[in-house]
């Protein structure tokens, strides 16, 4: 029997097993991301609020890493419902950083094009529009953009529920751009050339 | 110790203005004393890290460093409100 490697050995592997893939995401994801720790207990799906609209529970979602099955798991519509609210990061034994494994597999799905709702990653990027134009977020904004590119005619029922964030406070009409959006603009273009050579 | 450096964040202006609301009305029974980071920028909520990593971390970056800049570790404490940005802090 080969010898098993450390990373098996913790992981609880007894057979010989392609974990490339559960490598790969780990690697990718910032930090310790203590994804071969996972021991399966279930705990992160039985806290997750959303765990009934997943496809897949994230403790499915790592066997299925730990199984190799790369294009299901970055179809899986799990990483674009995740909310960050990091109950499962908190309650998980083993201590993985369940929800930035989420966002590595989302950067995943995107580079290799596979996800199958196209409006949460341009949500994201819309997102990410904003806050290169603005240095801080532009909810009014963002819903408006997002609603005409992907639900032009769900606009006008959002029109009541707006009007009630604006009159309320809750929701800026105008966006607040930061002092030095320069600076942040050049800090942004140099980290996205270091995203491109890393 | 109860003075802080505080970010605040995007939403506390707006959608989450009750939560802001809570949190002034804490300050004067409690003693704090609060001072907003000068400038800050959008943390980068959840949308900047599945897209660009490394760009999502020098949005954090950048109000860690004014942070500092800013901030007299003898006497402040840095403060975020969301565990979202907290949890994003390094």
């Amino acid at each position: 029997m080969p010898q098993m490697t450390d990373e098996r050995v913790r992981a609880g592997m007894t057979r010989e097993e392609d974990l490339s893939l559960l490598h790969e995401v780990s690697m990718k994801t910032a930090g310790v991301s203590h994804l071969e720790m996972c021991i399966q207990c279930g705990t992160c799906g039985g806290s997750c609020p959303v765990a009934a609209d997943m496809d897949h529970t994230p403790r499915m979602l790592f066997a299925m890493l730990r199984a190799g099955m790369r294009e299901e798991v970055l179809r899986s519509n799990t990483p674009w419902l995740c909310v960050s609210c990091y109950h499962c990061v908190v309650r998980c034994p083993q201590e993985v950083h369940i929800a930035d494994v989420m966002y590595t597999l989302k950067g995943m799905a995107i580079s290799a094009k596979l996800y199958t709702d196209s409006t949460a990653p341009h949500f994201s990027q819309t997102f990410v529009g904003m806050v290169e134009t603005f240095g801080r977020g532009y909810e009014l904004g963002l819903a408006t953009r997002h609603y005409l590119r992907h639900f032009p005619l769900r606009l006008p029922g959002m029109m009541p529920m707006g009007l009630g964030m604006i009159s309320k406070g809750r929701m800026a009409i105008i966006p607040k751009k930061i002092k030095h959006m320069d600076q942040l603009t050049k800090i942004l273009d140099r980290a996205k050339e270091l995203e491109l050579t890393s | 110790m109860n003075k802080y450096l505080l970010y605040p964040g995007c939403s506390m202006d707006s959608s989450a203005k009750a939560y802001m609301e809570s949190l002034n009305s804490i300050v004067e029974p409690l003693d704090l004393h609060l001072e907003e980071i000068e400038d800050w920028n959008c943390c980068g909520a959840t949308e900047y890290l599945g897209i660009n990593l490394i760009p999502a971390y020098s949005l954090i970056a950048r109000n860690l460093a004014l942070a500092s800049k800013q901030m007299n570790p003898v006497e402040q404490a840095a403060l975020t409100r969301c565990c979202a940005v907290f949890g994003l802090l390094p």
